[in-house]
């Protein structure tokens, strides 16, 4: 297209360009397929037509360059257009009409075909292939990979394809373990053959560690797309699939939002079963179960249920496989997503349940209890029920020692405290409650204020908006400049502030140390929680003061009260209070604590006996020891009155002991 | 009534103590010094033993709530009408002390940190905290109640112990001060304050374990007593008592005196977290008390629709009197000097007729004629 006729196009009304837009109105159901075809005999109609009626226009037209004519309006090619008669329309519609109940019934079988697909496999070679083809969308699809080979028996020499998935297995173990002895080793003598082809290839031609059997095309498709490699051979109506996973993925490495000082460095990772087994390395028990299920019905993800059976309720378990089980949806893509499917109601900021990325956090609560949900790819793992109180801790208090782990821990309860409530205390104290400054302090910001020349309340929403617009851009940006938008963020912004008197130095303060307190919790969604209740309490202390901070607290607890994690109340175990180890707000020592969680309902709820430390001297004056001595006491009173059933109880009472 | 869920032991504790000290922050140690002057202290304990025998006497029926609720008891005994007219004046009672106490304690927030807020804009979102709190029910409302408690507690005793350095041991002086008959006196009047007995008779049902209800009822009386009697105690302590008959919230004059040191003074603002949270749990107490009962009278079986017209009447009883003094005059004049007739009396003798039905009743067990409990 010249110069001049692209100016030209410019100055001139063309309605024809409209039609020529993109739009997705036009695609319906089944109608998306035929849409090129559709289009061809369109075209191949109205060129006939032209045929027809202007031989001049076409001889024109095939002197143009075929760019030029895509360019050109059609009606332009053919400015007169021969009016219909009404017959030669009724036959045109009617000729429409059969070819659309044709379209119609093509697509009608396809849907019946898509919806009924043969179940079990065909025997004839060909046939499977095709219909491998039709399942996978080939030759469109390009991931799926059919290798046509000969299986070079001993005897005849016979066909067979191998379908895999590029990117999904590992190319070394089929081109080692699948092609090589089918096509190579074939012809060496083996012992004789005892059963069909598809056992003589499955038990002699076959080195992989997993290969199975299969005869229903459901199982086939579901291996393929996990990565093995499914053999199909001549004659049989059965195929072997081989284990050969081996999509690419990060290894496993640091923890990246739950660091630690002491204790384990390694994360979950992109890979489910490496993630289990890094649960399972540390929790060497055969009690440990995880029961897999698939979510999502057009592209199913694996989702990993992981407890412990003798002491994780059954019927937690049950409702946490019941809510995934539900779970109807085209396509499950992290635990985040998960999370949302099957938390409790009532909504609330509040997250029901803890996703973490440490398997050493993971492996400590199945062992008190609790159940994890492994999803797919994702480096995070649910576990749940979860209770507010959790969601503070972290790993390392329990590696320190109680009174360091103890004192970390009211750090962080402190934190959440001034995250969620000093911008709002500050303004409920400048502009309700003076008074409670000290004088020489309430001077001092008094004239820091005097030179802003905004309220309190928005100088606090100004900071935390740009607060939060650092810590955005800071996640989002190169990781090459990140620190950099610290500095200016930080230090440039905040400085600039306070000497344009935009903000008060004081202000500066309040909000940075606000920052770090957010920074503090260690779970990332309640830190988000957090961050965004701490605006509602600005606004209730700008309106209230001190009264509205106190209300909106209320409701605050009123609420917390209210939410469940699968069923278990989020407070717990202090409200409902339920008799529990020291390890809530305070991190006790590690040796008294003797019990599991009570709200869980564990089906055993000692996780140690109750006189642990028997060599330290103390411990021989302890309640512990008392109560012990006690019940050894009150047994062989026991046994002094019945001398008959003195081994037997003597047995029982030892058992007991050691049972406690 | 469709029952849901259990109350806890400690929740409910927590509930009723705090229900029934909440007044303690309004002019309840001004008007015990008003009764006694400087042994003013000692009427709360005279109360406690008075109300703990009424206890001795109320508890037994306890025994008997393992299959039915203490209304089903009621309508048992006491025929329709008869614990219908019981129910109303029980509600009417609970919601006119529920509507002056919004009154006070708007007007006391107003008084220490909103001083030119008008009063509507400091009663409205209290009374919808107040039907957030009744409609979320008693199992909410008591974890809320005890997951406070400690803090609360703490709060009130930090609040008396920083005022130590005002204390003086003579303003004890003369110890019976107006006399043995006026403790007596002002001890019969004062029982009016330990609403946790008939809050703890229309919760007790709600227990795992009914007859819980009964050590439950005997250590909150006490718990409350001691309260009432040591906050009395340190007022008198610090105010002499013509000072201390002058103060209207003197909780509030103790939190104004707090200096310790430059940086440790004027706290009151800070004490209103815990009157205001207080405030809230005992009216939302009442308010769900009162649609309970109604909801039990008219048999309906969920008590939440009754939640929102009931707080509107409390929000607009709490207008009716033009000024707070006005609204003290006619609290003390008539709530604070006949609510034991309905706190205490009215149980006590419902509770004897009930007793005293149910033994009468030849090898009738009470259960196997009552209506299932829902």
């Amino acid at each position: 297209m010249s110069i001049w006729s692209r100016l030209g196009r410019l100055l001139q009304v063309d309605d024809s360009i409209l039609s020529e837009e993109f739009t997705l109105l036009a695609i319906r159901d089944g109608e998306q397929a035929d849409d090129s075809q559709d289009k061809e005999d369109k075209e191949g109609a109205e060129s006939e037509k032209r045929e027809e009626e202007s031989p001049q226009a076409e001889d024109a037209q095939e002197v143009q360059p075929e760019e030029a004519q895509a360019d050109k309006p059609k009606h332009k090619d053919s400015p007169y257009v021969k009016p219909k008669t009404l017959k030669e329309l009724r036959e045109e519609r009617a000729v429409a009409s059969e070819k659309k109940s044709e379209r119609a019934s093509e697509r009608a079988s396809e849907r019946a075909e898509a919806k009924h697909p043969p179940e079990k496999l065909f025997s004839d070679l060909d046939q499977n292939r095709k219909y491998v083809e039709t399942l996978f969308h080939l030759p469109v699809n390009a991931d799926v990979i059919i290798r046509d080979f000969t299986v070079a028996a001993a005897d005849v020499p016979y066909r067979a394809f191998a379908v895999f998935m590029e990117g999904l297995s590992d190319k070394t173990i089929i081109n080692m373990n699948v092609l090589e002895p089918l096509m190579m080793l074939g012809r060496v003598t083996h012992p004789p053959n005892v059963g069909d082809r598809i056992t003589t290839v499955k038990d002699q031609l076959l080195p992989g560690n997993q290969v199975m059997e299969y005869d229903k095309w459901k199982d086939v498709k579901n291996n393929i797309l996990a990565g093995s490699t499914v053999v199909f051979l001549e004659g049989m109506n059965q195929a072997l699939a081989v284990e050969t996973k081996g999509w690419e993925h990060r290894a496993v490495s640091d923890t990246k939002t739950e660091t630690v000082v002491r204790g384990p460095h390694d994360a979950f990772t992109e890979n489910l079963r490496s993630n289990t087994g890094l649960v399972r390395a540390r929790l060497r028990t055969e009690q440990l179960i995880t029961e897999m299920m698939p979510v999502g019905e057009m592209a199913p993800t694996d989702v990993a249920v992981m407890y412990i059976e003798g002491i994780t309720n059954p019927a937690l378990v049950q409702e946490v496989k019941r809510r995934i089980k539900d779970i109807k949806v085209d396509f499950m893509q992290d635990s985040g997503l998960l999370e949302q499917y099957i938390e409790d109601p009532p909504v609330g900021f509040i997250p029901r349940m803890m996703a973490t990325e440490r398997p050493d956090r993971v492996a400590a609560f199945l062992s008190e209890g609790f159940v994890a949900v492994f999803v797919g790819l994702s480096p995070y793992v649910l576990i749940l029920p979860t209770t507010i109180w959790s969601l503070v801790h972290t790993a390392e208090d329990a590696y320190l020692r109680y009174p360091f782990g103890s004192l970390i821990r009211m750090i962080r309860f402190l934190a959440l405290v001034v995250a969620l409530l000093m911008p709002a205390v500050y303004i409920a104290v400048t502009n309700y409650h003076p008074e409670m400054i000290p004088t020489d302090l309430m001077l001092t910001i008094a004239a820091a204020r005097e030179k802003v020349p905004f309220p309190a309340v928005l100088e606090v929403l100004l900071m935390e908006f740009s607060i939060e617009l650092i810590r955005e851009a800071g996640i989002r940006i190169p990781n090459v400049i990140g620190p950099t938008i610290g500095i200016v963020g930080a230090l440039i912004l905040g400085q600039a502030a306070v000497q344009a008197g935009v903000i008060s130095p004081l202000l500066v303060i309040i909000v940075a140390v606000t920052a770090l307190a957010s920074f503090t919790l260690p779970n990332y969604n309640l830190s988000f929680a957090i961050r965004t209740l701490r605006f509602l309490f600005i606004l209730t202390a700008a309106m209230w003061g001190f009264y509205g901070i106190t209300l909106g607290v209320l409701i605050l607890l009123m609420h917390w009260t209210n939410i469940k994690s699968v069923g278990v109340p989020m407070l717990a175990p202090f409200s409902p209070y339920s008799q529990a180890n020291s390890d809530i707000v305070l991190r006790g020592t590690v040796y008294r604590q003797e019990k599991r969680l009570g709200a869980l309902r564990p089906q055993n709820q000692q996780r140690q006996v109750p006189f642990v430390r028997k060599w330290d001297p103390r411990v021989h004056d302890s309640e512990e020891a008392r109560r012990a001595g006690k019940r050894k006491g009150n047994l062989s009173s026991l046994l002094k009155a019945k001398p008959g059933k003195k081994s037997k109880d003597r047995e029982d009472s030892e058992g007991g002991e050691h049972d406690d | 009534m469709i029952r849901t869920g259990h109350l806890g032991r400690i929740e409910l504790f927590s509930l009723l103590v705090i229900a029934s000290v909440a007044n303690v922050f309004l002019s309840y140690p001004q008007q015990l010094v008003l009764f006694s002057g400087p042994a003013g202290w000692m009427i709360p304990l005279v109360s406690c033993a008075a109300v703990l025998v009424v206890w001795w006497l109320i508890q037994p029926i306890f025994r008997r709530l393992d299959s039915m609720t203490s209304l089903q008891l009621m309508k048992m005994t006491m025929g329709t009408l008869g614990s219908a007219a019981v129910l109303l004046v029980t509600t009417i009672y609970l919601m006119l002390d529920g509507a002056s106490t919004m009154r006070m304690f708007t007007e006391t927030v107003i008084t220490t940190v909103l001083p030119r807020s008008p009063i509507s804009f400091v009663a409205v979102p209290f009374a919808i905290v107040t039907v957030y709190f009744a409609y979320m029910g008693p199992e909410a409302l008591s974890r809320v109640a005890w997951f406070l408690f400690p803090l609360l507690m703490g709060g009130l005793l930090l609040l008396l112990v920083l005022n130590g350095n005002w204390m003086n041991i003579d303003y004890l002086l003369p110890l019976l001060g107006k006399g043995p008959m006026a403790l007596v006196k002002g001890g019969g009047i004062v029982t009016g304050v330990f609403v946790n007995v008939p809050i703890l008779l229309a919760l007790a049902a709600h227990l795992r374990n009914a007859p819980d209800a009964s050590r439950i009822g005997f250590w909150s009386i006490l718990v409350v007593g001691l309260i009432y009697s040591i906050v009395t105690l340190c007022l008198v302590l610090v105010f002499p008592p013509e000072a201390a008959m002058r103060a209207p919230f003197p909780l509030y004059q103790l939190g104004r005196l707090i200096y310790v040191g430059r940086f440790v003074q004027r706290l009151e603002a800070a004490f209103v977290f815990i009157w205001v949270a207080m405030a809230v749990i005992k009216i939302s107490a009442h308010l769900w008390v009162s649609a309970y009962l109604l909801a039990e009278m008219c048999k309906m079986p969920v008590y939440r629709p009754l939640v929102f017209p009931l707080v509107m009447i409390i929000y607009s009883l709490s207008f009716l009197p033009r000024s707070f003094p006005q609204t003290l005059d006619l609290y003390n004049r008539y709530l604070m000097s006949w609510a034991w007739v309905l706190v205490i009396a009215l149980p006590l003798l419902g509770v004897l007729w009930m007793r005293w039905r149910l033994r009468k009743r030849k090898g009738g067990r009470p259960d196997e004629q009552a209506p299932k409990a829902s």
